[in-house]
This record gives structure tokens, sequence and C-alpha cells, in this order.
């Protein structure tokens, strides 16, 4: 009874000894214990409850104030239908409780992320049930969306912190990403961090696993160096009064495509075990936003399979219905002895194979785009123009056209040589439709359209009736029907530039009016010009 | 052999061997008097509307059929299906589709656009023959056209 009496007294009223309490009736008794709950009129009436029906309860959990779990059983003493008292037995369930509720919310966790909803809408979910597990105030998930990691979902966190701390690309002056020698931007503080996989798991607020955690940012910062943290923090977390911060990836496979982050004003919310636990199910939120990328993906590729296969099917199709067509009326006009139509058969036969086969040749250079990549190298954007235009230098003499680009201090990255086909096909495009403008000219050049650097071909040629811009990057499309060329040159030009990561568009005023294309790529720079006096 | 009056036909198509095909087996079947050939949808609509360079009625009369390719440089095909049957004169003029898709897509947007039949280009000489012949046959054996 004492061994019992001291491990109630411990759970409840540990300034106290055992022996003080006993024999204190039932009301000063309560006095000391409430205080020790965590919702101390709910168990007043569950007392009361339990005294008044005065019949056995097993397994009742109590929550304590300090986070621990009691499980309560209470036993009437009755000695010959006589109450003689109550025998009160607490168990500390405490891990117990905490490792079925760390299986229920993974499970939990898990059959969200398998159910058949919209990943969009189940994200919610599963951070509320995670917010609700780990009792933090703020919960946020960040995912690749470009270059950069904004948040996709957040709770509790308020909207001037979500606002500020969105984006985590560092911009220089121009507003430009500031990148790093693989031409990567530059991401910001803690969370750049754990996305880059900057950390050092010899630090005690690091894990092996790549997360980061501290139950207190105010000691965090008083007694680590800008070096330990790896990074210049922008410290906002600790400056909106949160002490307990824990930033965990989300992996697919090698990569780091995202974060979870847990915040939370009071100190000391985290475990070790907590953050493994988060470590272990962020492996799978990740694998799931993989697999959901991975079937847009292959959604838009299968799109694009569609349109090849169709395009295809047609122009394929088209010379050979010439070639057994003709080989039908080559084998009449054999037999009439007509020598002139065996003449014309011919004609026809071999005009539509030569065409067949250049159509496979340039299909095949399509599909090498982006499946056999050169070396991505950095290239002045001279030198490109320059290489291009020495390719087509007969079109453009052919046309007298006046060529010119710009001299601006442009850097592209990317694979050389496909580079240059963009540049090539482009203008030797714009040679090609000058319509009958008397005085041809072809601008190369660059500009910036918001924080976008774009490239540019211009012409003051025929112009683009603005019903077909669409058509223009079709494969194998042809707006005049008496030009040269299989149209391929654009489509090809556009799958170079979206291979690296960018954009191809057309303008024109309308006919006669001139074209330009623009296009921008995801990884250039505009070098500061140091001639340039400031 | 075929009974029935020749009819002036309208040819949109862009490959010029097709249209090649397409004009001898008319004209060994005696199917058309007059076959106009336009390469371009765009060619197709001035030549129908009677605009830049098509406004003598004489040199482009008014085609009791058209047999329209639907990939076709300018306008496509089924634009000008779309402008064709918009018109209240043009749109009583059939119009086959005769191409090399045999694409569903198409040709449930061919019929959904007013195409009166849609022909696939055969790949083997002889199935193309026949069709053209067939395709003569009905149009003139046994289809009535508007006054």
């Amino acid at each position: 009874v004492e061994f019992a009496n001291q491990t109630f007294c411990d759970f409840l009223c540990p300034s106290e000894k055992a022996e003080a309490l006993s024999g204190l009736m039932d009301e000063q008794l309560m006095k000391r214990i409430l205080p020790a709950y965590a919702d101390p009129d709910g168990v007043m009436v569950m007392i009361r409850d339990l005294l008044a029906c005065a019949k056995p309860v097993l397994g009742k959990e109590i929550m304590l104030r300090d986070g621990k779990v009691l499980l309560l059983d209470f036993q009437p003493l009755m000695i010959d239908g006589k109450d003689t008292g109550r025998m009160w037995m607490h168990r500390d369930i405490t891990e117990r409780k905490k490792a079925t509720d760390l299986l229920r919310l993974s499970e939990q966790v898990m059959r969200l992320l398998n159910s058949s909803r919209n990943l969009k809408t189940v994200i919610p979910d599963i951070l509320g049930k995670i917010q609700e597990y780990s009792g933090c105030e703020a919960i946020g998930l960040r995912i690749r969306e470009g270059e950069d990691f904004p948040y996709y979902e957040t709770r509790g966190f308020p909207q001037a912190f979500v606002s500020a701390e969105r984006t985590l690309c560092a911009r220089d002056e121009s507003g430009s990403f500031v990148r790093d020698g693989a031409w990567n931007p530059e991401l910001e503080c803690m969370c750049g961090n754990i996305l880059r996989g900057r950390f050092d798991p010899q630090l005690p607020f690091f894990t092996p696993g790549g997360s980061f955690w501290t139950n207190s940012t105010t000691k965090l910062l008083a007694s680590t160096t800008e070096r330990e943290r790896q990074a210049r923090t922008r410290n906002r977390c600790h400056g909106e009064g949160y002490e307990s911060v824990a930033l965990v990836p989300l992996r697919s496979g090698d990569e780091i495509i995202g974060l979870l982050q847990l915040n939370d004003r009071r100190p000391g919310r985290f475990t070790p075990e907590m953050i493994r636990f988060f470590e272990g199910l962020c492996a799978s939120v990740g694998i799931a936003f993989a697999r959901l990328q991975a079937e847009r993906d292959l959604e838009d590729r299968n799109a694009e399979l569609i349109r090849f296969t169709y395009t295809v099917s047609h122009d394929l199709k088209s010379p050979l219905v010439t070639v057994k067509s003709f080989l039908g009326y080559l084998g009449q006009d054999l037999a009439k002895q007509d020598a002139a139509n065996v003449a014309k058969d011919l004609g026809h036969i071999t005009k539509a194979a030569d065409k067949m086969g250049k159509l496979l040749d340039e299909l095949l250079d399509l599909s090498r785009v982006g499946r056999k990549m050169n070396p991505l190298v950095e290239v002045p954007l001279q030198e490109l123009a320059q290489e291009a235009l020495s390719l087509v230098a007969g079109r453009i003499a052919e046309s007298g056209a006046a060529v010119e680009v710009a001299k601006d201090p442009v850097t592209l990255f990317g694979d050389r040589q496909r580079l240059v086909e963009v540049f090539q096909n482009l203008v030797d495009n714009a040679v090609k439709f000058m319509g009958t403008q008397p005085r041809p000219r072809v601008d190369i050049g660059v500009e910036t359209q918001g924080t976008e650097t774009v490239f540019f071909v211009r012409d003051n040629g025929a112009g683009i009736d603005p019903r077909h811009k669409d058509r223009l990057f079709g494969l194998f499309e042809k707006l005049d029907p008496a030009s040269e060329g299989t149209g391929m040159g654009l489509a090809l030009a556009k799958r170079i530039v979206e291979v690296h990561g960018g954009r191809i568009w057309a303008e024109s005023e309308g006919l006669g009016k001139g074209t330009t294309f623009r296009f921008t790529l995801a990884k250039t720079r505009i070098k500061p010009d140091k001639e340039t006096p400031s | 052999m075929i009974k029935g009056e020749p009819i002036t036909i309208l040819l949109v198509e862009d490959d010029p061997s097709h249209a090649e095909i397409v004009k001898r087996n008319l004209k060994e079947n005696m199917v058309a008097n007059t076959i106009h050939h336009v390469e371009d949808g765009q060619a197709a609509l001035d030549y129908l509307l009677r605009k830049n360079g098509y406004a003598d009625p004489k040199i482009s009369p008014k085609p009791e059929l058209i047999l329209l390719d639907l990939r076709l440089p300018k306008v496509d095909g089924l634009e000008v299906l779309k402008r064709i049957k918009a018109d209240p004169e043009l749109k009583k003029i059939p119009t086959v589709v005769l191409t090399t898709s045999s694409a569903e897509s198409d040709v449930v947007n061919a019929y959904t656009h007013g195409a009166g039949s849609y022909l696939v280009k055969p790949v083997d000489f002889e199935k193309f023959t026949k069709l053209m012949k067939d395709f003569g046959f009905y149009w003139l054996a046994w289809n009535k056209f508007p006054a």
C-alpha cells in the first residue's frame, strides 16, 4: 500500500511525501492533486461519478498537465455489502500511449496518401493530423515549384510570416536569382540548408537524416556560429517568437523535393524520437508527391505522344499513298508503253520517297533532343548567334537581309549545339518569309521582361496572321505550302527551348508587319558590365 | 458506264501528287468535267467566296461538290469546313472529306462541322482506284444535287 501510495504521489503531487497525504480527507486530497491534471474540472466530475455509482471501472485514460498519460482502475472495496473504501490504481502509460498515437498517425497518413483522392485535397488533412499529434501551433509544407520551394500548405502561421517566407531563392539587386556554381539558385536560411542537404550530422541540431530541430531558437542562436548554422539565417522564425522549430526533408529517392516545418512558441516541444518519426513519415509523403509529379509528366507525355502519333501517321502515310499509287500507274503506263507518263510516275515516286526519308531523319533528330544531351556549358549570346548565322549564310545572302546581333553581355547555359539550332531555325525562318520587304532585316537580341531574360529574333518580313500563331510550332506544320522544308524547324526549336526549361512564342501584328520570335531559357544571366561607369 | 451529268468539283489538296492521283482517277472514270484544284485552305475560301483572283465565275464556277483534305496550309481543312457550313449559300454544297487521317477525333470533328462523308485515302493503289470509282458512281449515278 505504501508503494502504491508513493507512485500515486509521484504522479500527482511530486512535491509531497506519501506519508503526508495519508489520512487526508477526500476534499483536502483533491485540492492537492487536482492541479496536476490537464483538465481538473473534468477529473472532478469523473471522480464524483465514480464515487456515486460505486462500481468498478477499469482502464480510464487521464491526461496530466506535464503530458503524462495515466491509466486509472477504480475499485470500490465492499466488505459484507458495506462500502469500506476505494482502491485507485494509476499506471503510467505515457510511452505506450505515445507509441499508439504514432502508430495511429502513421496509419492515418498512409491511408490518406493511398486514398484515391487528389493529393491536393489530402495534404491539408495530413498536415492537420500531424499538427494534432505534435501539438505544434504552426505547421507548413514546402514543395518544389520550378526552382523555388514555396509553401504548398500552411496551418497556424501568421499570414505575414507565410508571405515573407514564401520564397527561399536569394535575389540580387536586379531581382534575379543568385546562383551557385552549378547554376542552381541559392536557397536561403535553414530551410535552404535542409532542402540543399547542407548539414553537419555532428552538430546536435541536425540529424543524420538531414533534419534540423531545436527546442529553443534563442539558445541556438546564442550558442552557435553562422558557420555552424551552414548559412546566414533570416531568423524570422525566432523573430516571430518560435522557440521550437523542426524542419524535416521530404525525399523521393536521392532527391529532396520539399520539407515539413513544425513551429511552436513554447520551447521544448520535440524529442529525437519525434523527429525520427517525422523523417519516416516525410519519406512517404515525398514518394507520394514524386508519384503525383510522375503521373502528371506521364499525362503530358501521353498527350504529346498522341499528337506525335497523329502527325506521324498522317505525314508519313501521305508519301506512302503517293508511292503506292504511282507504282500502280507505273505498271499500267509501262504496259501501255506510255514513256511520258512513266517518267511522270517515277518523278512522283522519287519525290515522295525523298520526302519520307527527310521526314524520318528529322523525326529522329527531334526525338534525340532531350534524350541525348551534350554537356551543358555557358556560351555568350554573340557566339551562338554568329555560329547560327554562318550555318544559314547562304539563305541570308539569297534574301539580301541585313542581320544584326545585339552586344548585350548575356550568357546562355545549355547544350551548345542545340542552342545554335534554335537561333539557326529562327533566323532561317525569318529570312525565308521576308515577303515583299524591299529592305529585309533581322535582329537578334535580348531583353528583360519582369524577372525573365527573353531572347528574340525579330524580322520585318511577311508577318503572321494571328489566327495561325498556334500552328506555327506544330510538327510538319507549314503555313506556306510553297516554302521549302518539311515544317520541322520551329517544332525543333520549341522542343529544344522546352528541354532547357524555357518557353517560346511568336509575336506579329499581322500580315506584312514582321514577326518576332521570343524565347526564355531557365538558366541565363546577364553579366555585369564592368566597363560601365556607375 | 456511269450515267448522269459530269459535275464540277473543287479539289482542296496541298499534296500535288495526291491531287494528281485524284484528278487522274476522276478523269478515267469520267466523273467530273471540270476539276478545280486549290492547294490550301485560304485559296479554297477565296475560290468559294470569289475573292483574290477568283472573282470571275467563268474561271471559278460554283462547284457541285467539294473534296476537302483536312491538314492544309494557311487555313486548316476543318476551319474551311466550318466556314463553308456557316455560309447560307455555300452550306448547300456537299463537302466530302478526303484525307490520310483515320484519327477518330478528325472523323468526329468533320461530321460535327457538317461533312457529308469522310473518306480515308487508301495506301493501296487498287483500293484507291476502287474508292474513286465507287465515289464517282455514287455521286453521279445516284446523288441528287440542289438545282
